[in-house]
């Protein structure tokens, strides 16, 4: 069986998530500027600002959103979406190859990292 | 505030073809810049860690495939930046922006260290490691392009090394930038990693850290897509067309431009602050 590296899955998961989340990214700024016809960034226009308390809800409504409405600000928004859980994803790979090679150490360390980073996202 | 999408997108082209070249990262320049142009430096700051994640993430996909980057190191130096990086982004909440263009200016100057580092770009032999970092197994080895041979290296001092990562961490999470040189400083001076295993390692830490500050930020309604969308796709662009240039370039180009950028951001920076006092 070929042996589970872990660089490369890590090195997929940061690339593809990268590349998806500017994908949307450059899709909902251009549907943005055609849609409402202005270039100006307005810090007070609620409509476009990110706000949430829990990382985990928000990613289910974004991604339900974005299939529903396919408008520039969802299509962001998931793009910003897709973009946070990459680092996130990171981390659960690392969990799940050090619980398969058995190296306890780490499974612990990447855990306490992955607590951490959970916490972050939902508790505030 | 005076700022619009296309503007932003050039400034952070520029940024991130900069920041690559000279090693400095998009956020540390982009932030001065828009500050300059209106931005308040709060939204600045919160923006720029979304646009680190992407070009941190972009460019440790490669490294990581290359085995560079030590992925066991940055697991356990991970623990120490994402906690400093939560409290650095509650920090920047609570305190007044007249005081962070000053801790801004001040982090800038460990920017420096960067230009030491290409002269002295040897590896450590012979290094002994300590219980903890052997317990840690942190030790590796990668293919060198450049000597045409494997390097073999040991990591110590781990049990230092981590809790200076928090500091990288605190600096990271409240002025929204990688401070990637301070954590290849603390991973060359006291851990004592090799140059490539160090920088690429210290991008590889970066993203995660930038994860745990935007959590902070975008809790506290800081982050507005029309402005870190086209940060980050600008920023990105900026870096890959720089990563690219970047052999092409001299080294003594590069230290001379980096000496130039660094000082007009300290200066900037400080200006701003002391207009703000």
């Amino acid at each position: 069986m070929k042996k589970f590296d872990l660089e490369v899955i890590v090195s997929y998961i940061l690339i593809i998530g990268v590349v998806v989340s500017l994908i949307m990214e450059s899709l909902g700024l251009i549907m943005y500027v055609i849609n409402k016809g202005t270039i100006n960034i307005d810090l007070g226009n609620e409509n476009v600002r990110i706000k949430f308390q829990d990382f985990f809800v928000y990613l289910l409504i974004t991604t339900l959103s974005v299939f529903h409405k396919f408008d520039s600000i969802s299509i962001m928004t998931f793009g910003l979406a897709i973009l946070m859980l990459t680092p996130y994803l990171r981390v659960i790979a690392s969990v799940l190859y050090f619980i398969f090679t058995h190296n306890y150490k780490y499974i612990l360390i990447t855990l306490i990292v992955l607590i951490i980073l959970t916490l972050s996202l939902i508790v505030h | 505030m005076s700022v619009d999408i296309i503007t932003v997108m050039v400034i952070s082209v520029f940024a991130g073809f900069l920041g690559s070249l000279v090693g400095l990262g998009g956020g540390t320049i982009v932030i001065p810049i828009l500050t300059f142009l209106g931005v308040p430096l709060k939204y600045a700051i919160a923006n720029s860690m979304i646009t680190i994640i992407s070009t941190s993430s972009g460019s440790a996909s490669a490294y990581v495939r290359e085995r560079l980057a030590n992925i066991k190191a940055a697991m356990y130096l991970e623990i120490f930046t994402v906690i400093g990086a939560i409290m650095g982004a509650t920090l920047t909440l609570l305190i007044p922006s007249k005081y962070l263009y000053f801790f801004f200016a001040g982090f800038l100057l460990t920017s420096f260290y960067g230009i030491r580092r290409k002269t002295y770009n040897n590896v450590h032999e012979n290094t002994v490691q300590d219980k903890f970092s052997k317990w840690l197994e942190l030790e590796g080895s990668y293919y060198d392009m450049s000597t045409k041979r494997r390097v073999d290296y040991k990591i110590t001092k781990a049990y230092l090394g981590g809790p200076a990562m928090m500091i990288a961490g605190l600096a990271a999470g409240m002025l929204g930038i990688g401070a990637g040189a301070f954590k290849v400083a603390i991973h060359e001076l006291i851990l004592k990693m090799p140059p490539k295993v160090s920088s690429s390692t210290s991008n590889f830490i970066i993203g995660m850290t930038a994860l745990a500050g935007a959590s902070v930020f975008i809790a506290s309604g800081l982050i507005i897509l029309t402005l870190a969308a086209p940060m980050a796709i600008g920023t990105t662009i900026g870096s890959l067309i720089g990563s690219r240039m970047l052999p092409r370039m001299k080294d003594r180009t590069i230290r001379i431009l980096f000496l130039i950028i660094l000082v007009y951001l300290i200066v900037q920076m400080l200006y701003k602050g002391v207009i703000s006092l």
